[in-house]
């Protein structure tokens, strides 16, 4: 279309420019517009002709080289289907403005398709471990229901079996949610302290588990952006699993640092050997007495990287023995779904102090 | 039948385990794929149920390597090999099967479909399904029922165990050493004696005419011989 404007102007000036005006005094000395028309010119008309037909053929390609990759990218666009993430645009060599389109769109669909593994990984996890316990539950009931000569103690050990059974699944299902909820949530981190949340942690547990000693050590307060709900949750599963392994009588450890920012969970149990330690966090990943650990570690992975990295130590060094989650919280790091283009400032280098003048100083960060 | 139960998760593992002892079956467990060598290679299972989540390894890579052409010498080939497992996808099923299943059970399943299946693999070729009749004796294999001469005969689990392996070879010499490695696991502690202690409580339970006959050094045979 864009080739039909240069040819109309064209053949206008040129149609325009045979067209001559000639002011002619008649005999009586009135003044009189005579027109004339040339003859259009034979060579004029040709020449205006190929020049067109010039013009057309190099717009037609110049718009057909910017056109052809939208046109690819539209139709990939279109393909696009759950199983098909793994097709890209591929462009090369192309116009700036054009290359750096088709990386983006190839970007984006490398992060999709990250996304959608994660996500279909999870899913086999639900899988799994909401499927494993309801085996157990199912199977215990079968088997006490078919036992003709049952007695009443039979039912109430085979009930209590249901009873741990179904905690565990509600657990589970917790976790699951938690994973769900947090992975849109996850990057709007909120204002939180982060020693209010392990306090909580570590009241819940002694409510759950009376005889089992928790040792904390940390500052009076530590106010941090963190997915407050998600890292509660994540510090569960870690006290939990440390009390899962923790020798009775000897205490679950759990240490909170200000700068850097961790949080600690150490129990003095078996330890985890070197070559299941790469492991640890991975699905399915089981510990010896196997009662569904693997979501709980993974999720806390999840919930870790979302704010900073989780190490592994085992055995402790000081100790000799045992395990030491840690959990480094990355201040610096901004959620990735909010830009922030103020960000020389980072919350390492601004104290707390500080960092309510910052706040007042313009628009919110969070 | 003695299985092998590769099951990491210990709560599935103690239920599963009740209830294939349940349905008379002698039942060994291992939690991990070190475990599991280890079971194989003191004893011959009839049958595997294999969960292919393991703490310390693939189930799916162990299950190749039970059916593939070069075994461990250490190790004993079971005869039949069952995946139990969460994983339901269409593609996971048949990694499984290919890999060397003989069957694929998905979670969560009854007992009565896992006896059932795991029944199945083990019948013999020449076998015909349901009861088997030697002479007046009607075993039910399924039904756990033992008739003689349509008398109903009850038996405890381990003595139902026994006849119920000497039935499925009827006519055949069973050693001791295989009664003992297939109607017993590695829990009941037993020893050759209590073959011979079984085998005498059978065969008063039974009565005349006597059905399970001696064959001095070689074993014991039910019925006459093939």
């Amino acid at each position: 279309m864009a080739a039909i404007v240069p040819l109309v102007v064209l053949v206008s000036v040129v149609y325009s420019t045979n067209t001559s005006e000639e002011i002619a005094v008649d005999e009586q000395g009135r003044a009189e517009v005579v027109t004339t028309e040339n003859v259009f010119p034979t060579e004029v008309a040709v020449t205006a002709v190929v020049l067109g037909v010039v013009a057309l053929a190099l717009v037609w390609r110049w718009a057909g080289r910017a056109v052809g990759p939208m046109k690819d990218i539209s139709r990939l666009a279109d393909d696009i289907q759950q199983g098909s993430l793994d097709r890209r645009i591929g462009l090369v060599d192309q116009a700036r403005e054009t290359q750096a389109l088709g990386d983006s769109f190839d970007a984006m669909l490398d992060r999709l398709e990250r996304s959608s593994t994660v996500q279909q990984r999870l899913v086999e996890d639900v899988s799994h471990e909401l499927r494993t316990p309801l085996a157990a539950l199912a199977a215990n009931n079968e088997v006490v229901l078919n036992d003709p000569e049952a007695t009443v103690d039979d039912f109430r050990a085979s009930a209590q079996r249901s009873e741990a059974l179904i905690g565990r699944l509600h657990t589970t299902i917790d976790d699951l949610l938690v994973n769900a909820r947090s992975a849109g949530q996850m990057n709007r981190q909120t204002d939180n302290d982060l020693m209010a949340i392990v306090a909580r942690v570590v009241e819940q547990h002694r409510i759950l588990h009376p005889d089992q000693a928790v040792e904390l050590a940390g500052p009076e307060a530590l106010r941090i952006g963190i997915d407050g709900p998600s890292v509660q949750r994540a510090l569960v599963n870690l006290v939990d699993n440390a009390g899962r392994y923790s020798p009775p009588g000897e205490p679950i450890l759990i240490d909170v640092t200000v700068e850097p920012t961790t949080v600690s969970v150490t129990d003095r149990g078996p330890g985890i050997l070197p070559s299941v330690q790469a492991r640890v966090f991975d699905r399915y990943a089981g510990d010896t007495s196997g009662d569904g650990a693997g979501i709980g570690l993974a999720l806390v992975k999840q919930v870790a990287e979302a704010h900073g990295s989780i190490t592994v130590v085992s055995p402790v060094p000081e100790l000799g023995r045992g395990t030491r989650f840690t959990i480094a919280f990355d201040r610096a790091r901004r959620a990735e779904s909010r830009p922030d283009h103020r960000s020389h400032h980072t919350w390492a280098d601004v104290g707390p102090h500080r960092a309510e003048r910052h706040h007042d100083d313009g628009a919110d960060s969070g | 039948m003695r299985v092998l139960l590769v099951e990491d998760d210990h709560d599935l593992a103690e239920a599963m385990m009740r209830g294939l002892r349940q349905e008379h079956l002698a039942v060994d467990r291992a939690a991990s794929v070190h475990d599991a060598t280890a079971c194989l290679a003191g004893t011959h299972y009839d049958v595997v149920c294999l969960d292919l989540g393991l703490p310390d390894g693939d189930g799916l890579e162990l299950c190749a390597r039970l059916r593939g052409p070069k075994l461990d010498g250490a190790l004993t080939r079971p005869d039949r090999l069952l995946v139990v497992t969460a994983r339901d996808a269409v593609a996971d099923r048949v990694a499984g099967l290919d890999a060397g299943a003989d069957d694929y059970l998905i979670k969560p399943f009854t007992i009565a479909e896992l006896a059932a299946r795991i029944r199945a693999l083990t019948r013999r070729q020449d076998q015909v399904a349901g009861p088997i009749e030697v002479e007046d004796l009607v075993v039910d294999p399924a039904g756990h029922s033992v008739r003689r001469a349509g008398r109903s005969v009850h038996l405890t689990s381990r003595e139902f165990a026994v006849l119920r392996y000497l039935a499925q070879q009827a006519g055949v010499v069973v050693s001791s050493e295989a009664l003992l490695e297939h109607c017993w696991d590695a829990n009941a502690d037993a020893f050759t004696g209590s073959v011979r202690v079984i085998l005498s409580r059978l065969r008063s339970k039974l009565g005349d005419p006597a059905l399970i006959h001696t064959v001095k050094g070689a074993g014991y045979r039910l019925g006459a011989p093939r």
